[in-house]
C-alpha cells in the first residue's frame, strides 16, 4: 500500500473525520499547538542562545539546560500529541504539502542534532560550563538547532498556504 | 466591539499606501505573518523563562533580578518584532479587524499584559540580587502568564471565528 | 566573541530565508484572493466540504456560452459557520444558489465567499476571511 493510500485510509476513518469536521476540537488542538510553540521552541531558544554565547551569558549552560529541560519536554509532548491529531485529521493534505514534508524532515534533523549533542557534546560540559569560550561543536549544535527551529515554525505556518 | 466613533480611523488605515501594497502582494502578508510567529516564540519563550523563576518552578539557581536583566533584550526585541509585524498585518486588513471581536479582545489583553508585565519586571529588576522575592510576585507572575497566553489565544481566534 | 555573533546571525538568516519558501507557493493566505475581482456566481451546489480550517462549496456555474464550469468557494470553519446560523444541512446537493465573493488572484475558478443567497431571498453568511463575510454591517 502506498503512502498516499495509507493517508487516504486514515482520512476515511470516523476518528479523522470527527476532528476534521469538529466545531471546537480542531480549533482547540490548533491553538494548543500554536501556544505550545512559545513554550517548546521558546525554551530551546534560550539554550541555543547560551550555546552560541549570545544570550543568558551570566548563567552556566548546565544551569540553563537542566532547569528548562522539564518544561521543554512537557511542551514537546503537547506538540507531538496535538500535531499528530492534527495530522491524522488531514493526512492527505499533509501528504501533498511540500511544506509539511520539509517540516517533518527538519524535525527529524532537530532530533538527530539534539541526540548527537546530548550524547557527544554535553557530557563534557563541566570543562567549559564556566568559561566564556564555548567549544565549536557546542556552538554548531546551537546554531543548527536555532536554524532548524526557525524553519520548522515557518514551514508549519506555510502548510496552511498550500492547497 | 469597537465604538463606531473610531470607524473612520480604521477606514483611513485600510486605505493607506502600506495597506494596498500588502493586499496587492502575493507574498508580503505571508512573510510578515511568519515573522510575527517567530517574534511570538522569542517573546513567549522569554516570558515563560522569567515567570518560571518568579513562580519558583524553574531557573531557581539564577537570581531573579539577574535573569530579568539577561532576558530584557529578548523580551523587548520579541515584542518589537510582534508590534511591527502586527501593525503591518493590521493595516492590510483594518476593516476586518474593526469588525472582529477577537481582535478587540486581543488588543485589550495586550495592553493589560504589557502593562502588568512591565510593572512586575521593573520591580524585580530593581531588587538586589540576593533579595527574597516579595510575596506579590507569584500571583502577579501567574496573572501575567495568563494574560500573555490570552493574547495568543485571541490572536488565533481572529482567523477562526 | 565576534565569531559567535556572526555564527548566530548566519543561523538566523538561514532560518529566515526559509520563510521565503512560501513565495514559491502560488497560494498564500490573505493575499490569495483579489478584492478587486468580485464575483457573483449563480449555480448548482455539487458538494459542500464541511471541514477545518476552511469549508468549501463546490458549485457548477453555467457560463454565458452555455458551458458549465466548476468553482470552489472557500468559507469559514465549522465553528464560524454555525455561529452565523449556517448548519451542515443548510446547503444540500442540488441547491440552486447565488454566491458572492472574491476571485483568486491567479484567475482560477476559486473564490472566497461572503454569502450564499437562496431563491427564496434567504442569505447565509460564510464567515471566513473575505471582507463582508460576517454580515451586511461588516463593510
Amino acid at each position: 500500500m502506498s503512502l498516499l493510500g495509507i493517508c487516504e485510509q486514515i482520512d476515511a476513518t470516523s476518528f479523522s473525520t470527527a476532528i476534521r469536521e469538529s466545531v471546537w476540537l480542531f480549533p482547540i488542538l490548533e491553538t494548543l499547538h500554536l501556544l505550545g510553540i512559545g513554550v517548546s521552541a521558546g525554551t530551546i531558544l534560550f539554550v541555543d542562545l547560551r550555546l552560541l554565547g549570545i544570550g543568558m551569558k551570566r548563567a552556566r549552560l548546565s544551569d540553563v539546560l537542566d532547569q528548562l529541560q522539564p518544561w521543554t519536554l512537557t511542551a514537546f509532548a503537547v506538540m507531538v500529541v496535538t500535531g499528530t491529531l492534527l495530522f491524522l485529521s488531514e493526512s492527505v493534505k499533509c501528504y501533498h504539502s511540500v511544506f509539511f514534508r520539509v517540516k517533518v524532515a527538519m524535525l527529524l534533523g532537530a532530533a538527530v542534532n539534539a541526540a548527537l549533542f546530548h550524547w557527544k557534546v554535553y557530557p563534557g560540559v563541566a570543562a567549559w560550563d564556566d568559561s566564556p569560550r564555548i567549544p565549536a561543536r557546542a556552538r554548531l549544535a546551537g546554531g543548527v538547532s536555532l536554524t532548524l527551529w526557525v524553519g520548522i515554525i515557518a514551514m508549519g505556518r506555510a502548510i496552511a498556504y498550500g492547497r | 466591539m469597537f465604538p463606531s466613533a473610531v470607524r473612520p480611523l480604521f477606514q483611513w488605515c485600510d486605505s493607506t499606501w502600506i495597506s494596498t501594497t500588502i493586499r496587492d502582494s502575493t507574498w508580503m502578508f505571508a512573510v510578515v505573518e511568519i515573522l510575527h510567529l517567530l517574534g511570538l516564540t522569542v517573546l513567549l519563550g522569554s516570558v515563560v523563562v522569567f515567570h518560571l523563576r518568579l513562580l519558583g518552578s524553574g531557573m531557581r539557581r539564577q537570581s531573579a533580578p539577574a535573569l530579568a536583566r539577561d532576558l530584557w533584550p529578548w523580551q523587548a526585541g520579541g515584542l518589537a518584532v510582534m508590534i511591527v509585524t502586527g501593525l503591518l498585518m493590521f493595516f492590510s486588513e483594518a476593516m476586518k479587524c474593526y469588525a472582529s471581536p477577537p481582535f478587540a479582545i486581543k488588543m485589550a489583553l495586550l495592553v493589560l499584559a504589557a502593562f502588568s508585565h512591565l510593572l512586575v519586571f521593573h520591580r524585580v529588576w530593581r531588587l538586589r540580587d540576593d533579595a527574597r522575592l516579595p510575596v506579590w510576585t507569584k500571583p502577579a507572575a501567574g496573572l501575567s502568564l495568563l494574560l500573555w497566553f490570552g493574547v495568543g489565544l485571541a490572536g488565533r481566534a481572529i482567523g477562526f471565528l | 566573541m565576534k565569531y559567535r555573533v556572526h555564527l548566530a546571525t548566519f543561523a538566523l538568516c538561514s532560518g529566515l530565508l526559509l520563510t521565503v519558501a512560501p513565495l514559491a507557493a502560488h497560494h498564500s493566505f490573505a493575499a490569495e484572493f483579489d478584492i478587486k475581482r468580485p464575483v457573483k456566481l449563480h449555480g448548482i451546489v455539487t458538494a459542500m466540504d464541511w471541514i477545518n480550517p476552511h469549508s468549501w462549496i463546490h458549485l457548477d456555474v453555467k457560463g454565458p456560452d452555455g458551458k458549465v464550469v466548476s468553482w470552489m468557494i472557500e468559507g469559514g470553519s465549522p465553528n464560524a459557520l454555525l455561529r452565523l446560523g449556517f448548519t451542515k444541512a443548510a446547503l444540500p446537493k442540488g441547491s440552486e444558489v447565488v454566491v458572492e465573493g472574491f476571485q483568486a488572484k491567479d484567475g482560477s475558478n476559486r473564490a472566497v465567499g461572503q454569502f450564499v443567497a437562496f431563491a427564496d431571498g434567504r442569505k447565509l453568511f460564510l464567515g471566513g476571511s473575505a471582507p463582508g463575510a460576517h454580515g451586511d454591517g461588516d463593510k
